[in-house]
């Protein structure tokens, strides 16, 4: 990868708010709200009484903070039953959008913010959700934090971020280097905020199918590493476990590719299993 | 005593074949090459083994990917219970069949995929797995759950659904007479 041209310059910040809804009357939700069967003590009928019977300010005082924990906790239940929801009845959004190499064939398919909002608008209102969407640039990194809220007041949070670079034959603009990342970025903040699931694999965010997938050579590289480094009786241990390469591999680096060591360790969990039996 | 071969993915009991949970599901539309289907595979199987090594020794690895699971597990462990089984071979003595559940839990059945797809398919894969696990005396678990590691964390989707138990016997009882069928039309 090419170093961005950008390096040079002075650290930038840029803030950009997108406000996406606009918060909504509880139609549902104050429905569900009273059905909650453990809400039998109403603080506010014992600040009025409390007010009638003239108590001390010290126990007004006290009751009024209880009473606002009280609405926080009731706003969190009802943002967790309403998120539940939410993520019940959300489908998984096909990823529609393909990405293709230069010889055509298929590099990954995504699905884009402007299928996913149509797709969820409906949910997001139906269970009393807006949010805002608020963009950071830093330097050579760009991270977007979605704020999910809920009529009730309670709020959450989710921020991802990623650093602003490309595969040098991806001629990029600088404006199209970062237009790129922050709709990214701002897809996934927003979908991982309402745990919004997209089908298939998708890899824009410059790295393999879940960030993590092994690629071939990534594999045959360990594998190599693992029958050259270890005598067979170790490598037939990791076969009895059932353990693929890329576990065999991180398993014998946390032993330090010490063969009587690993072996050890094998025979621990062969004795384990055997015994639960 | 049942044997499982994890590089044919065949299942025998005495020698005789048992039919698997997956052979026996629905074939969705879907194409793909041969060499993504492959290198999907490698992964697939891969991602298992990894989880495998963390439920055996309950370490990390400091790996991404177990990392985010374990992390996925200490959120969820109120629905999910104690773990019982994992990556272990069960068969069907009721109805003559066998699969290896990804894990279960005394509340919740985990199956991880590598992408959420045809939700009707996979709870009929997970209904095998749950009459797998309930002639092992587990009780009626409604939590079947799909996880699946997306953008640096998993997510999971309960794919229950009350017909699929069914619907999964009638899919093995197909499978099986067609296999009958088969072999009746090729015998001399």
């Amino acid at each position: 990868m090419s170093a961005p041209k950008t390096e040079k310059k002075k650290p930038v910040k840029k803030k950009s708010t997108t406000k996406a809804v606009a918060k909504r009357e509880p139609k549902q939700i104050t429905k569900r709200g009273d059905l909650r069967g453990l809400r039998n003590v109403n603080p506010q009928q014992l600040i009025i009484k409390a007010i009638e019977r003239n108590v001390p300010i010290e126990i007004l005082e006290r009751l009024l903070l209880m009473s606002d924990k009280f609405k926080k906790d009731e706003a969190e239940i009802a943002f967790r039953e309403a998120m539940s929801g939410f993520q019940a009845e959300c489908p998984v959004i096909p990823k529609r959008k393909i990405v293709r190499n230069r010889d055509g064939t298929i590099r990954y398919r995504y699905a884009p913010i402007e299928d996913i909002i149509p797709l969820v608008q409906p949910l997001i209102d139906k269970y009393g959700f807006s949010y805002d969407i608020e963009m950071e640039q830093k330097e050579l990194t760009i991270s977007g934090t979605t704020t999910v809220f809920h009529v009730l007041g309670h709020s959450k949070r989710s921020s991802f971020g990623i650093p602003i670079a490309v595969p040098p034959e991806m001629k990029m603009s600088e404006q199209h280097k970062w237009a790129g990342g922050q709709t990214y970025v701002k897809r996934i903040s927003f979908c991982n905020a309402f745990g919004i699931l997209t089908g298939d694999e998708d890899t824009n965010g410059n790295g393999g199918g879940n960030g993590e997938d092994p690629t071939d050579a990534d594999l045959d590289e360990k594998k190599a590493k693992l029958e050259n480094d270890l005598p067979p009786d170790v490598l037939d241990g990791y076969r009895l476990l059932g353990y693929g390469v890329k576990a065999a591999h991180a398993f014998s680096q946390k032993f330090e590719w010490n063969a009587e060591k690993i072996k050890i360790e094998i025979n621990r969990i062969l004795d384990a299993k055997n015994a639960t039996l | 005593m049942l044997h499982y071969d994890p590089e044919k993915h065949i299942y025998t009991l005495s020698g005789k074949r048992l039919f698997s949970v997956t052979e026996v599901l629905p074939e969705t539309d879907f194409y793909c090459s041969p060499e993504r289907l492959e290198q999907t595979r490698i992964e697939g199987t891969e991602n298992h083994s990894m989880i495998k090594m963390f439920l055996d020794t309950g370490d990390t690895f400091d790996d991404p990917y177990i990392v985010a699971f374990s992390e996925w597990l200490d959120e969820n462990m109120p629905i999910l219970g104690k773990l019982l089984f994992y990556e272990q071979p069960m068969m069907s003595i009721k109805h003559v069949f066998a699969g290896t559940p990804d894990m279960i839990f005394t509340q919740a059945i985990i199956d991880n995929k590598r992408s959420f797809g045809n939700k009707k398919i996979r709870a009929l894969q997970l209904a095998g797995y749950y009459l797998l696990a309930r002639e092992k005396g587990i009780k009626k678990i409604k939590t079947w759950l799909n996880i699946s590691f997306q953008n640096g964390k998993f997510h999971a989707r309960n794919v229950y659904d009350d017909r699929a138990e069914n619907v999964f016997l009638a899919c093995l009882n197909r499978y099986k007479n067609n296999q009958l069928i088969d072999s009746y039309l090729k015998s001399t």
